[in-house]
């Protein structure tokens, strides 16, 4: 009963103060960025400045180096052209072929950022399509493919993810402090001090403004974009248990302050620390273990997996389990720090 | 002069004493070092192999020298590494064939990418009919360090605003606002002395950023005068959200919402085509990326980054023209 005064009281608090009119404008907003300025797919295939001998069959080049699918050729008449356009297209490589001693001569031209085993790559390709048309060739390599129905989502809802775990999942994280410490300011703090309820009554009310505010923004953004295409009985619940996490990890560090501007700034660290997992989301094969160890990291691939046709439902709920037992578990240090300072 | 120099002290002081200022300060070097750490390690892992013991170490040695290679004891482990949510390719051998795992959503061509590697690996002894030579045109920089320097530069300019706005409401919630429409100090002076800290920290920041990314021999004056221009956007932010809101909750989520266009405008200018970006025209933050590209590339003349500099201070006058009296009234 306590509770629900909290949080009632709470919820016109944040009416009031217009801060959960400005969550859902930003999420109105980003729909708005997401379904009008994101293309449904980006193109990321580099261009690659060609120039093929006169002697040579320039088709067939074409056609062999087009094979991989992963690039646009651009056939140019010098080496000096390929030059100038890598100098204005630093995201292009170049090659020139010619005939040099009855050999077909490749000279690959980089930018020269590129590494070493970029580089390697690179020749070992060219030169494994170069051979593979001699008699004596031998293949023995066959490809297993684990999952039968793999599915990648569209580069447009593939940030989905990121938003709810930015936004909707860390909501509590960014803004918990701030709610606490204007109480503090505005002596609704003493107040609260001189009435029977219990601190982790009032700290589960902030949370669960939270969570309200973290669910409406997360469902609104998702029916806009995704529409039908997400799973909202694992949505809710991954929102729920990550909401609850992001925001017990707010509450534990402001129970370390006694004012905003000192929490502000720890939190700050904490969110973009934790918004660094979203390099590995988008260059999955960048991961290193600093990151792997991230919470943000199988939550972003957690959220992902709601998007997907056949969704890993083991992967989800473990997420959920694992984070709603760590929210759990942060609540109860929080409340224990809380008791003895809230009032001070 | 000192009346405006005392105004930011005090600030410097009162964001000290809360430690916020040390934060706000150092914590941009961190994610400039990260970042720089970040830059070299993309480079350098182009495919993720994973393989189990009945590949034999020559082969490890050899795809060594392509990416990155983990071993494991059984097929089940490499299978479950492969099934993990970063890309990763499996890599087993059973009598003289090769299987290449892949859990299948991956990008199309990185898995033609393991199978030329092991395809060359065993057709080595052939006598190739081609020659491949690689070299470079000396480009250094990095797609991911020239973007990635360039967007913490501009997105950090907001933290000069944010601890202006913090200010700010600290005064209103303690009526020391008031007190300063009684002293002697004008109103110019105070707001002033309030904006200078807005100023002074991305300065800061912007040359510590590019100092630690180390883009070597740029225009460390293009760079200064491009952050004064857009930290007076961010200055105005800062005072608009600072006098109009009495809580700090509703500020900060303000401040928030400033995140949106921000990084919209940096990352249309990044993906969309040129043909697009006139959409982006009315943020001066894709002024300020621009402006910065150009230095951080080493190809700006002064012209250049002047005429995004106006734009710049033409959009943040138009915006105060529309703003200045909401923020008047908020400093009474």
């Amino acid at each position: 009963m306590k509770f629900a005064h909290n949080f009632i009281k709470d919820m016109k608090v944040s009416f009031k103060t217009f801060y959960i009119y400005i969550e859902i404008l930003m999420a109105l907003i980003f729909v708005a960025i997401l379904l009008f300025v994101v293309p449904e797919n980006f193109s990321s295939d580099i261009n690659m400045y060609a120039h093929i001998d006169s002697s040579l069959q320039s088709n067939e080049i074409v056609e062999a180096l087009e094979s991989d699918n992963s690039s646009n050729i651009i056939l140019l008449d010098s080496m000096d052209e390929i030059k100038y356009m890598l100098e204005e297209d630093r995201n292009s490589i170049g090659i020139s072929i010619s005939m040099v001693d009855q050999k077909i001569l490749y000279n690959v031209i980089l930018q020269g950022y590129e590494s070493q085993k970029y580089r390697n790559i690179i020749e070992k390709s060219l030169i494994a399509e170069g051979i593979k048309d001699l008699p004596e060739y031998g293949s023995n390599t066959n490809i297993v493919t684990l999952a039968s129905s793999s599915e990648r989502l569209s580069d447009r809802l593939n940030m989905l993810p990121i938003f709810l775990l930015l936004n909707s999942a860390f909501t509590g994280l960014f803004i918990v402090a701030t709610y606490i410490f204007m109480d503090k300011e505005e002596g609704t703090i003493r107040a609260f001090a001189v009435t029977p309820a219990k601190v982790w009554e009032y700290l589960l009310s902030k949370m669960g403004v939270m969570l309200v505010t973290g669910l409406l923004t997360g469902l609104i953004t998702t029916l806009l974009v995704a529409g039908l295409k997400a799973n909202y009985l694992h949505l809710i619940a991954l929102l729920i248990a990550t909401n609850l996490f992001g925001t017990s990890i707010g509450l534990f560090i402001s129970s370390f302050y006694d004012s905003i501007m000192k929490a502000m700034g720890a939190i700050l660290v904490t969110f973009m620390t934790l918004a660094f997992a979203t390099t590995s989301y988008f260059m999955p094969s960048f991961n290193p273990i600093i990151i792997r160890i991230l919470p943000s990291y199988p939550m972003a691939f957690a959220f992902r997996e709601v998007f997907l046709e056949n969704p890993d439902i083991a992967y989800i709920y473990s997420n959920v389990a694992g984070f709603t037992v760590l929210a759990a578990l942060f609540f109860l240090w929080s409340n224990h720090r809380f008791k003895k300072t809230l009032t001070v | 002069m000192k009346k405006i120099f005392t105004i930011t002290m005090r600030d410097i002081v009162s964001s000290l004493r809360d430690s916020m200022i040390i934060y706000i300060i150092i914590f941009p070097f961190i994610l400039a070092v990260i970042l720089r750490m970040m830059t070299s390690s993309v480079g350098a892992t182009t495919v993720n192999i994973a393989v189990d013991n009945s590949i034999d170490s020559t082969m490890v040695e050899y795809l060594e020298d392509f990416g990155n290679v983990e071993t494991f004891d059984s097929i089940e482990r490499v299978n479950k590494r492969v099934n993990d949510t970063d890309d990763v390719f499996g890599l087993t051998k059973k009598g003289l064939t090769y299987s290449i795992i892949q859990e299948g959503n991956e990008r199309a061509s990185s898995v033609d990418l393991l199978e030329y590697m092991v395809s060359s690996y065993e057709n080595q002894n052939l006598d190739l009919p081609i020659e491949v030579e690689v070299s470079d045109i000396g480009w250094n920089l990095s797609p991911i360090k020239q973007y990635g320097g360039n967007l913490l530069i501009v997105f950090i300019s907001v933290f000069g605003g944010m601890i202006i706005l913090i200010n700010l409401v600290e005064e209103k919630q303690e009526n020391t606002l008031s007190a300063v429409n009684v002293s002697s100090i004008t109103r110019t002076q105070y707001v002033i002395g309030k904006g200078l800290l807005g100023f002074m920290v991305p300065i800061i920041h912007s040359i510590g950023i590019l100092a630690i990314l180390n883009y070597g021999q740029i225009n460390y004056l293009m760079v200064i005068v491009v952050i004064l221009c857009i930290a007076m956007i961010s200055v105005l932010i800062g005072f608009l959200i600072g006098v109009t809101n009495d809580n700090i909750l509703g500020a900060i989520s303000s401040m928030k919402m400033l995140f949106i266009p921000i990084l919209g405008s940096i990352f249309g200018a990044i993906f969309l085509g040129s043909q697009w970006h006139y959409l982006l025209y009315w943020s001066p933050f894709y002024w300020a990326f621009n402006a910065l590209n150009s230095i951080i590339l080493k190809e700006a003349t002064w012209s250049g980054v002047l005429l995004n500099c106006s734009i710049i201070i033409l959009i943040t006058g138009i915006i105060f023209a529309l703003l200045s009296k909401k923020i008047k009234r908020g400093l009474n």
